[in-house]
């Protein structure tokens, strides 16, 4: 028995594998590698960024923008997600985008920032000024 | 921050321009659920209003939608939103929305056959 993608692609041959040991994650690996997205720009905690995401209304398919802060990231190869916090007509809005989403048709990252945190949770509890990043120029 | 819902006695922030600025829950609108979350209609009452509010006083009883929530709300393409405060829009006996205009962010997950008045009176739908 094969695993086959895209009935051109052989994976793996499961015939010949041994189960009685675990199966290599290798396969896992190669199957997400044709969905993961290998132009994403590097994005860290702190970022101020633009997230281009494709909206279907119906028939319609229009692109929506969301600017924000990144305040976590979480690596999972391809279920990577990035929580994205911005201050919309003054409700603070998270939204945690899957990076290898296809609905997602562009990352812009605007600004870089200096923190000395993994995750800016502490960002939630301050508004206006006090939410300011100081900026990294590397 | 990720909390079980709203329910009874929950706080609503009031989203629209009806006049009331804070709402109670009475009851959630589903079927065997305790809990509810954005897009579920409610039962609530007038908890404060503004004193020269010509549709709505403090102490009346309306149905109203919940358009925006702290908890996650879901997308079908998995990614996930939260806002910072639970929010809802008072609807008339008709089923349509008392005010006039809507402060805020709207949830994109409320059933647009139901609430198109809704979505297009808001600035901003995430």
């Amino acid at each position: 028995m094969y695993v086959i993608l895209n009935n051109l692609t052989i994976i793996a041959n499961i015939d010949s594998m041994n189960f009685s040991t675990s199966i290599s994650p290798k396969i896992i690996e190669n199957i997400e590698k044709q969905y993961a997205k290998s132009d994403l720009p590097s994005l860290s905690i702190g970022d101020t960024v633009k997230v281009y995401l494709l909206i279907k209304e119906g028939n319609k398919e229009r692109v929506q923008v969301n600017q924000g802060v990144i305040i976590a990231k979480n690596n999972s190869q391809l279920t990577s997600t990035i929580t994205v916090r911005s201050n919309l007509q003054g409700v603070g809005v998270e939204r945690v985008y899957l990076v290898h989403s296809p609905l997602i048709k562009n990352i812009e990252v605007l600004r870089r920032s200096k923190v000395r945190r993994a995750k800016l949770y502490y960002l939630r509890g301050l508004s206006g000024k006090a939410t300011r990043l100081k900026q990294r120029f590397n | 921050m990720p909390g079980a819902g709203i329910q009874m006695m929950t706080r609503l922030r009031v989203a629209d321009n009806s006049g009331a600025r804070v709402v109670g829950v009475i009851r959630v609108m589903r079927v065997r659920r305790r809990t509810g979350t954005v897009g579920d209609e409610v039962v609530c009452s007038i908890k404060e209003a503004d004193p020269g509010a010509k549709k709505v006083k403090k102490g009346e009883v309306h149905r109203a939608v919940v358009v925006r929530g702290k908890v996650e709300d879901a997308r079908r393409d998995g990614s996930t939103m939260r806002c910072s405060d639970w929010a809802a829009a008072l609807l008339g006996p008709n089923g349509q929305p008392i005010g006039t205009r809507i402060r805020g962010v709207v949830s994109s997950n409320l059933d647009r056959s139901k609430y198109m008045k809704i979505m297009s009176l808001c600035r901003v739908i995430i």
